[in-house]
């Protein structure tokens, strides 16, 4: 009688809705119960062709484009295309230019992170953490509100160099904020990083394989996590990385396995402490002088091609360039780490609890626009 | 057997106590936080739009908006020198003017540096509702008189409202007839010019062919002299 009745695998769709998706993504799942037999992340749904767009607009006015690609963090976003038109020119940005760069991508770098470990948190069910991340990044969205104008879009790096230069007090008020930042860090690792229920939780969950992550092509912390110890601000060094002193933190599977979600995480909670030494150390440097070189109104880049990869916190952001020598590329391409994160999630989520795909993707921190574009 | 169950007892009680151990020092911290200022800026009621207002209702560490701030635009016609740079640097294409002919004054701008202004604008609008605040426009403005505003509440119930004209129909009217008187002006002028022109030109021309006249003669004398 039993051998009669057959079994057949559900499907939900989970998303686009969904408050672990992080944005307007859907996952396609067919369930055999409680266990996943396969995920289909359905993507496009943040989908506003920004690299169509860029071909319409000057070379300047792509710039504040470039802020809603990753609007977690817009300044590294600016940096990445600003440098690509920068090296296709043969630019030369004023030293104090580039500390200021540093300065603000790092802030900006520690509030995307911030975000990223509170999602995770907040979908594991912690939400006092989330609430405490959400805190300590109000004050660098006011310190980066007084730089520049803006609490999210930041549209400061120019073509050049940035747009104004540092208010009068920034300096002061950074170094109080790091001062109070690390005990407030410290206070959120003792609430949830090194808290036994959480690290039970994540360890040991959505393993990815040193090998699988470079196969999938994972950057920025997703690979570190899996222990492959690869940071373009070391390997690849642009701007003045390559004379600050800072560590590369990987993932060692020192709770479970290596390349597991806890690995993803603690890499981010380690790179901000790193974060905040890279600052100190340009505000102990940063030079007086000029922030913006002689560039014309209009320009026009030499007909050609070029592809520039930063490190953003969401790992490699490319941006491919090609100019015909006109006010505005003939063809713009952004790579994106986001998006090559949510390849590999078909793979890792087979045989995973529905629950645990909520902390497989918290932990990857995808972006749902930087995804789409 | 007997040693496995010991093991997985003492494992149990080791997760136990360690379980109990971080939920209270996680309580620990959160119940520290309780006698901390609160951060949340109680928005209608605190006056965000300065470091000064921001104080009479609220406590905390974060601080008011500062006079940077990228709100909505506005324009201070009387030093705008209608270069349209502004126009020709939005990206969406969301400011829009036409300009006239105008008496030529000197505006000192806000970086008090003179500039001539030979032209006005009869129309100056900005899509509020497109503009996404990003300051291209402000950059290439010499005078400075395209500028953001720390204002950024100004919710309408028509898309309409939220364009924002500089120049009432009024002095449009009188911009436009003083820039037509002045067209009509310098038409006249031109025409006088180009008179003036024709004329020397012409007189130019007779005393050549004068010139030539008198001079063919003698050559041809010259020429039978020869
Ligand atoms: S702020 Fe940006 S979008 Fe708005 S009018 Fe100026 S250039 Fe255009
Ligand atoms: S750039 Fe400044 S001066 Fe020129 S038209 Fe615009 S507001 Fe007027």
């Amino acid at each position: 009688m039993t051998a009669d009745l057959k079994t057949s695998y559900m499907t939900i769709n989970m998303g686009p809705q969904h408050p672990s998706t992080h944005g307007v993504i859907r996952f396609i799942l067919k369930t055999n119960g409680e266990i996943i037999y396969h995920c289909e992340p359905d993507i496009g749904y943040l989908h506003r062709s920004i690299e169509k767009i860029a071909e319409s607009v000057t070379w300047q006015g792509f710039v504040p484009y470039t802020d809603r690609v990753d609007y977690v963090c817009s300044m590294n976003a600016n940096w990445a295309y600003c440098l690509a038109v920068e090296k296709m020119m043969g630019i030369e940005i004023p030293e104090r230019a580039e500390y200021i760069r540093v300065i603000v991508g790092e802030l900006n770098r520690i509030s995307s992170h911030l975000i990223a470990i509170g999602t995770a948190d907040m979908d594991m069910g912690a939400v006092t953490p989330f609430v405490h991340c959400l805190r300590e990044r109000e004050y660098i969205n006011d310190l980066l509100e007084r730089v520049c104008g803006a609490r999210l879009t930041y549209n400061y790096m120019t073509i050049g160099g940035v747009a104004n230069d540092l208010p009068a007090d920034f300096i002061q008020k950074t170094v109080e904020f790091l001062n109070h930042f690390e005990f407030a860090m410290e206070q959120i690792n003792r609430l949830v990083t090194y808290n036994r229920i959480f690290i039970n939780r994540f360890a040991s969950l959505g393993v990815i394989t040193p090998e699988q992550a470079i196969n999938y092509n994972l950057v920025g912390p997703n690979l570190r996590g899996s222990g492959v110890n690869y940071d373009l601000r070391k390997d690849e060094p642009y701007s003045i990385y390559s004379k600050l002193d800072f560590d590369i933190p990987v993932g060692t599977g020192s709770e479970g396995i290596l390349g597991d979600c806890y690995d993803r995480y603690i890499v981010r909670a380690k790179e901000i402490k790193e974060s905040v030494k890279l600052i100190r150390q340009c505000l102990n440097q940063l030079p007086s002088g000029e922030i913006q070189a002689k560039v014309k109104n209009v320009i026009k880049p030499p007909q050609g091609h070029i592809y520039v990869r930063t490190e953003t916190p969401r790992g490699d952001t490319g941006y491919f360039l090609y100019s015909n020598n006109k006010t505005s590329p003939y063809r713009l391409k952004i790579r994106t780490g986001s998006f090559t994160a949510m390849s590999i999630i078909p793979e890792i989520s087979q045989g995973l609890f529905i629950a645990d795909l909520v902390a497989l993707i918290g932990s990857l921190d995808v972006v749902a626009p930087e995804v789409d574009r | 057997m007997s040693e496995i169950t010991t093991q997985s007892k003492d494992r149990y009680f080791n997760n136990l106590v360690n379980g109990v151990k971080t939920v209270f020092e996680g309580m620990s911290i959160t119940l520290a936080s309780f006698f901390t200022r609160p951060v949340t800026v109680q928005y209608p009621e605190a006056d965000i739009s300065t470091d000064q207002t921001i104080q009479d209702n609220y406590k905390g560490p974060l601080s008011g908006m500062p006079p940077n701030y990228r709100g909505i635009l506005n324009v201070d016609m009387s030093i705008c020198t209608a270069c349209t740079l502004c126009m020709k640097a939005c990206p969406i294409d969301c400011i829009y003017l036409e300009t006239v002919k105008c008496e030529k004054v000197t505006v000192i701008g806000k970086d008090g540096n003179e500039e001539n202004k030979v032209r006005t604008c009869s129309i100056f609008k900005i899509d509020i509702g497109k503009c996404m605040f990003c300051g291209l426009c402000t950059i290439p403005c010499k005078p400075g008189s395209i500028y953001h505003t720390n204002r950024f509440e100004m919710n309408t119930q028509s898309l309409d409202k939220l364009v924002l004209s500089f120049v009432d129909d009024d002095s449009r009217q009188q911009i436009l007839l003083k820039g037509m008187e002045l067209d009509a002006i310098a038409e006249a002028k031109k025409k006088e010019k180009q008179a003036l022109a024709d004329k020397k030109a012409a007189e130019e021309q007779a005393v050549s062919k004068k010139t030539d006249k008198e001079k063919e003669p003698s050559t041809t004398d010259d020429k039978d002299n020869q």
